[in-house]
């Protein structure tokens, strides 16, 4: 059993990432077959994998309308509208032309359905909505949050306003200066610092690869 | 009582006080001038350059209603550069886009309608499909194999425009319109490094400082960051004449004033101009011409709006409904008579034609030559922006204020 459970994942695990690598440095056809193989193989388990996510989503949701748990009603909600989008994907009926196309034939954008009505009427005014809401909560953060307490925070407070002024056209209306300031500051001091970030993630990518691909990181497995 | 505590205050005020700031100006638009950036103008250049080379344009849309109100935009005016230009695009949507295929290609078929370009031959769509750093990958290696369709389900091999492209490497310039840092980085990664690509990207103003890393090192070469990434291609293509070169699009029917323009265009006494569109409109449209004078309705159908825009685009394409002599009516501004001079010349018959047409109809048209999308909502947001500043200004100098009086107290 420990051959299943150890040592053949890590040795595949192992294998495949010393294939993934040299076929990225190896300019050879058997290596230009191989990404597209394992390219198709991702999709497909990415295929695999949303019907995992829409069982674990609906059992998740189906407990918590089971123990009347609070905010039941929005679960119960997610179940009616995953029963109605679904029912309406299979049934494909097409207003235009009155008749059902059933689930086998490729649905049109364009045609009247009701999938395309759920997405038009409730989803796109739905998401834009939530998005535009950000601005008034960042407004108000920004508003409530701002205050000079100590010299560090007068310094980001003035380093917040240029950019924050430098982003609209009307800054270059009142001085030249500010856009400029604005674009020094993004390109100089923010720059460096989101770079040693980046190089810092990218190192630590890099030792987390090693990590899984000698077995000594091995969460993936199930187990610690 | 402490003035500081005026950072304390309910936060629906704060949110009541930025919605009116953005309303105010939203109801009496006046686009401001956007000095392009640097990052723009590469883009900008680079687009040109690819198609002044008879090379293709390959474009992502990976947005959505949630980030349309920043990248619609991007998205029209990068289309209005290439389709104006002559050029050839085909353009993907890949995971992001998802929900906003049918926004993609209204936009396509607007700006397509507005410099008479047909799909198959100047542009192409191909739908959603799932995976992202795979896709790259794959579109790398082979156009086809990933899409071998297009969203009608036509073989890329019969549509003209991706017939003689492979792969990405065949396309002059690659724009990616999309909103996480992390597409960027699958781009870049496994797209623009092994091939070598001119790419550029729009993305949202949050992503922008991070997306702006890859500018510096010469990878990404042109960006449109935000709405005033947007604003910025919009105001270049109106300093080049871009817009002028438009026909009428479904987008140039203004809204607000549509059941005074159904009221004009199916006046009986009409005569010359409105005469002839309403003869050249389909039964149907003028039904729902009629419709929107008997119930005052605001809007007409989409249907409807692309055939009056044919209409009216009929009028500006033929010598006979507004003859040349006739052109001396048009009277353009200074800086449209200047571009018509200049490089602008050969087409000047048609925009002129156009500038007539738009008199005679007034608001209801949207003019040629007017800002755009980004550049109107730039002022909004620019009216909000001072308006934040100043609270906060405000609000600070009541705390230091209330910090140098409790000092002053102290020390008694």
């Amino acid at each position: 059993m420990r051959f299943f459970k150890f040592y053949l994942p890590i040795s595949l695990a192992f294998a495949m990432a010393i294939l993934g690598i040299t076929s990225v440095f190896v300019p050879h056809h058997y290596s230009d077959n191989f990404q597209k193989e394992t390219v198709v193989w991702f999709r497909v388990l990415g295929g695999v994998t949303m019907f995992i996510g829409a069982y674990s989503l609906l059992k998740v949701h189906f407990n918590r309308i089971r123990r009347q748990q609070k905010g039941w009603g929005y679960s119960a909600l997610l179940y009616a509208f995953f029963i109605t989008v679904i029912t309406c994907a299979i049934v494909n009926y097409d207003t235009a032309t009155g008749k059902s196309k059933g689930p086998l034939e490729a649905r049109n954008m364009a045609t009247k359905d009701g999938v395309n009505w759920i997405f038009n009427a409730i989803q796109r005014p739905a998401s834009a909505t939530q998005y535009s809401l950000l601005g008034f909560f960042i407004c108000s953060a920004a508003y409530r949050t701002f205050r000079a307490k100590t010299v560090e925070a007068a310094v980001l407070l003035v380093a917040a306003l240029i950019v924050m002024l430098g982003q609209v056209p009307l800054s270059a209306t009142i001085s030249g200066a500010i856009p400029w300031m604005s674009n020094w500051l993004l390109n100089w001091p923010n720059m460096a610092v989101k770079r040693a970030i980046l190089f810092g993630i990218c190192v630590g990518s890099v030792g987390t690869s090693l990590r899984v691909m000698f077995g000594i990181e091995r969460s993936y497995m199930g187990g610690d | 009582m402490k003035l500081e505590s005026i950072f304390d205050v309910d936060r629906r005020f704060v949110f009541v006080g930025i919605f009116l700031a953005l309303l105010i100006p939203m109801l009496v638009p006046y686009p401001l001038p956007c000095k392009p950036n640097k990052d723009v103008e590469n883009m900008y250049i680079g687009i040109d350059d690819a198609i002044s080379r008879g090379k293709k344009i390959f474009l992502s849309f990976e947005y959505d209603p949630t980030g349309a109100a920043e990248q619609e935009p991007m998205a029209r005016a990068v289309m209005r550069h290439i389709f104006s230009r002559g050029g050839k695009a085909v353009i993907m949507c890949k995971s992001g886009g998802q929900q906003g295929q049918e926004m993609h290609q209204q936009l396509l078929a607007d700006c397509a309608q507005e410099y008479g370009r047909s799909y198959g031959a100047d542009y192409c769509y191909l739908p959603y499909k799932p995976g992202s750093t795979n896709l790259v990958i794959n579109l790398g290696q082979s156009l086809r194999s990933t899409w071998p369709q297009d969203v009608g389900g036509t073989d890329l091999a019969d549509l003209e425009v991706t017939r003689d492209v492979q792969r990405l490497a065949d396309f002059g310039y690659v724009m990616i319109i999309c909103s996480s840092l992390t597409t960027v980085v699958d781009w870049l990664t496994y797209g623009q490094g092994p091939y070598n690509l001119n790419m550029g990207f729009g993305v949202l103003g949050n992503v922008t400082p991070d997306v702006a890393n890859y500018t510096n090192s010469g990878q990404i070469k042109g960006l449109l960051g935000g709405l005033i990434g947007a604003a910025q291609y919009e105001q270049i293509l109106l300093d080049k004449g871009i817009n002028l070169m438009r026909r009428f699009s479904p987008a140039d029917l203004a809204s607000a004033h549509m059941v005074s323009f159904c009221s004009r265009l199916s006046d009986p006494e009409a005569d010359g101009l409105g005469r002839y569109v309403w003869d050249a409109l389909s039964p149907a449209t003028q039904a729902a011409v009629r419709d929107v004078i008997k119930e005052g309705y605001d809007n007409l159908n989409a249907a409807a709006k692309t055939d009056i825009a044919a209409a009216l685009n009929r009028v500006i394409m033929r010598t006979d409904v507004i003859p040349d002599a006739e052109l001396s009516k048009a009277k353009p501004g200074h800086q449209v008579a200047s571009l018509l001079d200049g490089q602008l010349k050969e087409r000047a018959p048609q925009i002129l034609r156009r500038l007539i047409v738009e008199k005679e109809f007034g608001k209801a048209l949207v003019a040629a030559q007017s800002a755009g999308q980004a550049m109107t909502w730039m002022t909004p947001q620019s009216i909000a922006h001072v308006v934040l500043i100043v609270a906060i200004l405000f609000g600070n100098a009541c705390y230091l204020y209330d910090r140098a009086r409790r000092k002053k107290h102290s020390q008694i």
